[in-house]
């Protein structure tokens, strides 16, 4: 009795490819959430002075060819007051106004954000025909 | 009957004013959002998320992100990263007692976790702020 396989020389050829295959599909969608993260961000910080719109960068980095890592940065010096408040606050005038309340809109718009690409990710995980257990949240 | 999901915020600042080594650090107290206008040395606590695990008849698990931190003005004298490691200490894999909840977990969120920045007073800019601690996630799952 014998069984004879079909197509296992493709099998081992996608194998051999899959990580980058995977690499590369999982970095359209990383970088496809940093943006979107970014333009949310932009359109959301106030537009007084808009230091801290204009200071919103996606930064991709090197993790070499099977990693993928980008970051959203809020690079303005008022970008930890915005987020996380103040103790004081003056105007564009120089009156002092108290407190400036925390606006936390940068985790709050990341961490969705994060949630979503979690699901894309094990969708082309399961694309890719693997089987995908458990949450990454 | 429906949960009070305010009883979690109450928790979480119940369970920092009740530690004497944490007030000794922070004696001016523990606040939601905002502290008294004379306060130099105290904690800020503040709803960052919410989101709920949804079953047919409700909600299954309420997962809070809270901000934590320590704000000691400088010239005080206080210690802001020892009060910021005081709060680390008693909530990242601590617990806590919710009224109306069954308690999961609290712990310091894998991402974004820490805070920490220096504020130049908008009056008086050799007037320095410190502000130190992290985002914890409290996870509580309603009683009845």
């Amino acid at each position: 009795m014998s069984v004879q396989w079909h197509g296992l020389d493709e099998l081992r050829e996608a194998l051999k490819h899959l990580p980058a295959d995977l690499a590369a599909d999982a970095g359209a969608i990383v970088d496809d959430t940093a943006e979107a993260v970014a333009d949310e961000l932009r359109f959301d910080y106030p537009e007084r002075t808009g230091n801290l719109a204009e200071s919103v960068r996606v930064l991709r980095r090197d993790t070499g060819q099977f990693g993928v890592r980008v970051q959203v940065r809020s690079g303005s010096k008022h970008a930890w007051l915005f987020e996380e408040g103040s103790q004081t606050r003056q105007t564009h005038l120089g009156w002092t106004r108290g407190r400036m309340p925390a606006s936390h809109l940068f985790v709050k718009t990341a961490q969705p954000a994060r949630f979503a690409m979690y699901d894309r990710l094990k969708a082309m995980l399961v694309a890719h025909g693997l089987m995908v257990t458990g949450d990454a949240d | 009957m429906p949960t009070d999901s305010s009883a979690i915020d109450d928790a979480l600042i119940a369970k920092l004013l009740g530690d004497a080594t944490l007030m000794a650090l922070t004696p001016d107290g523990v606040y939601m959002d905002e502290a008294n206008p004379r306060a130099q040395r105290f904690v800020i606590v503040s709803l960052v998320t919410e989101r709920a695990s949804m079953v047919f008849e409700g909600r299954a698990i309420e997962d809070t992100l809270y901000s934590v931190k320590a704000v000691i003005l400088v010239a005080s004298g206080g210690n802001a990263r020892a009060a910021a490691a005081r709060i680390d200490e008693l909530l990242d894999e601590g617990t806590l007692s919710v009224s109306g909840y069954g308690f999961m977990a609290v712990f310091r969120d894998d991402d974004d976790g820490r805070i920490r920045y220096t504020e130049i007073d908008a009056a008086d800019k050799e007037t320095r702020w410190q502000h130190r601690g992290g985002r914890y996630r409290v996870q509580v799952s309603p009683l009845g």
